[in-house]
């Protein structure tokens, strides 16, 4: 039987808010019984919206994350709180708002916060992929028809055709490690998970000091190569999906105008400014 | 779909019951109007009606090249008369020949503005010659940058369109990137560099109050790299002001930052705000407290008596 999936592409979603804002259109003041009850206007909304900011100015890289209910396979609310939450046959995980009614306990089970609680209705909320409407026909949740990026993509598959399209397109969940097996995916999650060490190359060269394209630009730990790269038009370099806390980095630029080397440790992503070039006569002066 | 009607039919509907149907409709429904609008186009020339409907579209052709519309500009470059059908310049607006030239004095390009030489010459605002000018309140504006040292910009905000779905409990006002939860109050963004906050003992959502001689506003701090050391960044648009008396100061919580910008144009002799060029000083609201004790305070003397 196939079962509805949502793929979120990380780094297209550029924190417009329409997501959410359908989603509260949707429900608030709106009864759908046996899905759920009217959102309160005021509220903690079942979408949010994460914000990671790696580097410093001027190599600042934004990433927005939308978080929902994953509707898991072997969702720990269910665990936890019995028949108040059921699995449909298509995957989708549903809140009963009428079993689960003062049930503030179950908002704490999810491991993801996806839970939220509404106190005009005394029930426990969350993203119920618009189920009301995938019933009706549609085809799409709201979230990803309101999305002007393209960050949302709902999938009805098999589970062993998703397993295979996420191995195959590098799909990954989120805290996997708990295995709770979220039917929310993540295309490109290393732009959240991983960290970056960049740089600009520059030189001065007949008193004047300009960016250095073309620079071999060398990322090495311990001694060892890790990764190269080359300076483009702006002289900039970036070194991508490094783990956070990776320990201490040596970058080295050569360059037919000098070389230049700079040491970091990272821990979050770095941005390690100007890496001046010093021709090979200047150094033997030193 | 179901019961759902077409706008035609609602106004014709409302216009019925306020009787003024017929002058609404003429007489006609829905689809007389297609054709009477269908009669009123050039369309006849090209397809009959009931080919028309038939097919339901038609597809206009393109233009004739000797039929299109002249470029602006085109005439200039290339040195002939005018021929673009518009009214400006007026025939005496003309420097020499009627139709040639631009509308300036010498009826060239003038990179330096012979109108601006004659009529702003008082005014150190406008030179003749484009040029950089320092901010007459900005970082380079020394006595007062000693006071208030950091730059504020107050552009149009993002979720908000000017204070048109701000504030009044909507769903906008609940984004969090646009107003933050405090205390049950909803504060206004001040967007800084970590530095700058780091600087100042602020952290991450912590309430700020960012001030300089015209006032006082209390924001909630947005601390990332996303904005320039020096700077400080909010929104001109909120649609709440709400002065309030906390130990002993008034301070405005709403997020009012126009309170802050200056009052005089950006450029004097023009009609321009100036919500960019201001300077202001941010540190940690000392007062955060007693005004959460005293929300908390309020909250509680709203809960109902057991």
């Amino acid at each position: 039987m196939s079962k509805w999936n949502l793929i979120i592409n990380v780094g297209r979603c550029e924190n417009c808010y329409n997501c959410v804002i359908a989603e509260r259109d949707e429900h608030v003041g709106n009864d759908f019984p046996g899905y759920a009850a009217p959102a309160a206007a005021v509220g903690d909304s079942p979408i949010r919206i994460l914000r990671r900011v790696q580097g410093s100015p001027p190599m600042v890289e934004t990433t927005y994350l939308p978080v929902m209910c994953n509707h898991c396979d072997d969702a720990p609310c269910i665990r936890y709180a019995g028949d108040a939450i059921r699995k449909r046959d298509d995957g989708i995980v549903i809140i009963d708002p009428v079993k689960a009614k003062g049930r503030k306990d179950i908002v704490g089970s999810c491991p993801y916060r996806a839970i939220v609680w509404n106190e005009e209705q005394q029930v426990p909320q969350t993203w119920i992929f618009d189920a009301h409407l995938l019933d009706q026909g549609w085809g799409q949740p709201r979230c990803q028809r309101v999305c002007p990026t393209g960050v949302f993509e709902a999938v009805k598959l098999e589970d062993a055709a998703m397993q295979q399209k996420a191995a195959q397109e590098g799909l990954k969940t989120l805290k996997s490690r708990l295995g709770a097996k979220p039917r929310i995916w993540y295309r490109g999650l290393e732009r959240w998970e991983t960290c970056f060490i960049g740089g600009s190359v520059s030189a001065e060269i007949g008193g004047v000091v300009d960016c250095m394209q073309g620079a071999k630009v060398t990322l090495s730990q311990g001694g060892k190569p890790v990764a190269t790269t080359t300076s483009d038009g702006f002289g900039d370099f970036r070194f991508d999906n490094l783990p956070k806390g990776g320990g201490a980095y040596r970058v080295e630029a050569l360059h037919a105008d000098g070389r230049a080397t700079a040491d970091c440790v990272l821990g979050e992503s770095v941005y390690l400014g100007e890496l001046r070039l010093i021709r090979a006569e200047e150094t033997a002066d030193l | 779909m179901g019961e759902s009607r077409s706008d035609y039919d609602i106004f014709t509907a409302i216009l019925t019951r306020l009787g003024l149907g017929a002058v609404f409709t003429e007489g006609c429904s829905e689809i007389d109007w297609a054709k009477r609008v269908f009669d009123s186009s050039d369309l006849p020339g090209h397809i009959s009606w009931r080919n028309f409907c038939r097919k339901g579209y038609f597809v206009v052709p393109p233009e004739k090249p000797e039929l299109r519309q002249p470029v602006d500009m085109r005439w200039f470059a290339e040195g002939r008369r005018k021929d673009v059908p518009e009214p400006h310049p007026l025939p005496s607006q003309w420097a020499e020949e009627f139709g040639m030239g631009l509308q300036t004095p010498s009826g060239k390009l003038e990179f330096v503005p012979e109108i601006l030489k004659r009529n702003t010459a008082d005014n150190p605002d406008r030179p003749p010659l484009n040029r950089y000018m320092p901010s007459w309140e900005g970082p380079r504006a020394t006595e007062r940058a000693k006071s208030y040292p950091l730059q504020m910009i107050a552009t149009h905000s993002r979720y908000s369109f000017h204070t048109y779905a701000d504030g009044k409990n909507s769903a906008v006002s609940q984004v969090e990137d646009h107003r933050a939860l405090v205390s049950g109050h909803r504060f206004y963004l001040l967007r800084l560099n970590p530095a700058d906050a780091a600087a100042r003992g602020i952290g991450h959502r912590d309430l700020v109050k960012i001030f300089n001689d015209r006032g006082a506003v209390i924001c909630a701090a947005d601390i990332s790299p996303l904005v320039a050391q020096g700077v400080v960044k909010s929104y001109e648009a909120s649609a709440e002001f709400q002065l309030i008396d906390v130990a002993g100061e008034t301070v405005e919580i709403g997020g009012c930052m126009n309170m802050l910008t200056p009052d005089r144009p950006q450029t004097q002799g023009t009609s321009s705000m100036s919500p960019n060029s201001c300077l202001v000083e941010v540190e940690k609201w000392r007062a955060a407290d007693s005004f959460k004790t005293a929300r908390a305070g309020r909250r509680a003397a709203l809960e109902p008596v057991a």
